[in-house]
């Protein structure tokens, strides 16, 4: 590797764990949705009804989502209106291209694009139900890209699934019960729940995530 | 199939070769305020940050490095911001007409 690629490398390297840090230090871990509420956003986002949320189907959200922010119809989320969103604001600042102090649409969505193939996982350009509730997870535990590919890998998911865990589990007692379960599908947990023990240890947890996402 | 139907799908063809105010008279309707308002709703009620919260950042901060040190990737982006104002443009006409 080049000096260059390699400084290109630290200093990657150094922000994110900067930006992963601040992430982690800021305020506790928000608490999950209910699986009925993630299931709602769903079927919102599927507006073809063919249990798969596309790339269109995406973007067109994100459309309106903007379009919802944009109080003031100038084509922009200006710093006021910024306000009133929960927008973090150092991402604001970091996808604000041109650094005009203001996001518009194309900033918007390209990021949003960039949320849409993270939460890809199985890279078949479709958000699953799995992948959408993973992704959900995701936005509240973070995720470390350690191979700097842009893309979830598995090992990086068990990472993040192992920090949800902790996160989830409240009691301390080494397993989600219902309610610290409640976010996900109860069909899935039922599957996971090797032993039917009625709770989900955290090997059920990750090796649930993993094996429906692998098929295995 | 009715006639409206028929009149419309010959027309398509047509409309897309002329260009896309036609394609745009052609189209379904949009849909209507309050499907897009319980679309935000629910999004909101699952992600109230739409730009991926902590996940979000992580990926902000990512690019956000890969175009102090590639230029190339930052035009690259630059060009893609530019074709999604423009399709949010083109989007936002198709639900006034």
């Amino acid at each position: 590797m080049s000096p260059r690629g390699r400084l290109r490398t630290a200093l990657r390297f150094a922000a994110l764990a900067l930006a992963l840090a601040a992430g982690r230090a800021s305020s506790a871990t928000a608490p999950l949705p209910a699986a009925a509420q993630i299931k709602t956003a769903f079927d919102a986002l599927d507006s073809s009804r063919n249990g798969a949320i596309n790339g269109a189907e995406w973007d067109r959200a994100s459309f309106v989502l903007f379009r919802s922010f944009d109080k003031n119809n100038d084509d922009a989320i200006d710093r006021e209106e910024l306000k009133a969103t929960a927008i973090a604001p150092d991402t604001f600042r970091r996808i604000d291209l041109d650094q005009d102090d203001r996001l518009n649409a194309g900033e918007f969505t390209e990021h949003r694009r960039t949320l849409f193939l993270i939460a890809d996982i199985d890279r078949n350009d479709y958000l699953s139900p799995v992948e959408y509730e993973l992704f959900i997870i995701m936005e509240r535990i973070g995720w470390q890209d350690t191979n700097q590919n842009g893309r979830v890998e598995l090992s990086e998911l068990t990472s993040s699934l192992n920090r949800a865990f902790d996160d989830l589990d409240q009691n301390r007692d080494g397993a989600l019960q219902l309610a610290e379960a409640a976010f996900m599908r109860p069909a899935a947990l039922t599957r996971y729940d090797g032993n039917r023990d009625g709770e989900l240890s955290r090997e059920e947890f990750v090796a649930g995530y993993r094996n429906e996402l692998t098929g295995g | 199939m009715n006639h409206s139907h028929y009149r419309i799908l010959r027309l398509a063809p047509l409309a897309a070769l002329l260009g896309s105010p036609f394609v745009a008279l052609a189209a379904p309707k949009p849909a209507a305020p309050a499907a897009n308002a319980a679309l935000v709703a629910a999004l909101q009620a699952v992600s109230p940050d739409p730009l991926g919260g902590r996940l979000g950042l992580v990926a902000a901060t990512a690019r956000t490095l890969d175009n102090r040190t590639a230029p190339a990737m930052r035009s690259e982006q630059t060009a893609m911001i530019e074709a999604d104002r423009q399709a949010y443009a083109a989007w936002k006409n198709t639900r006034k007409s």
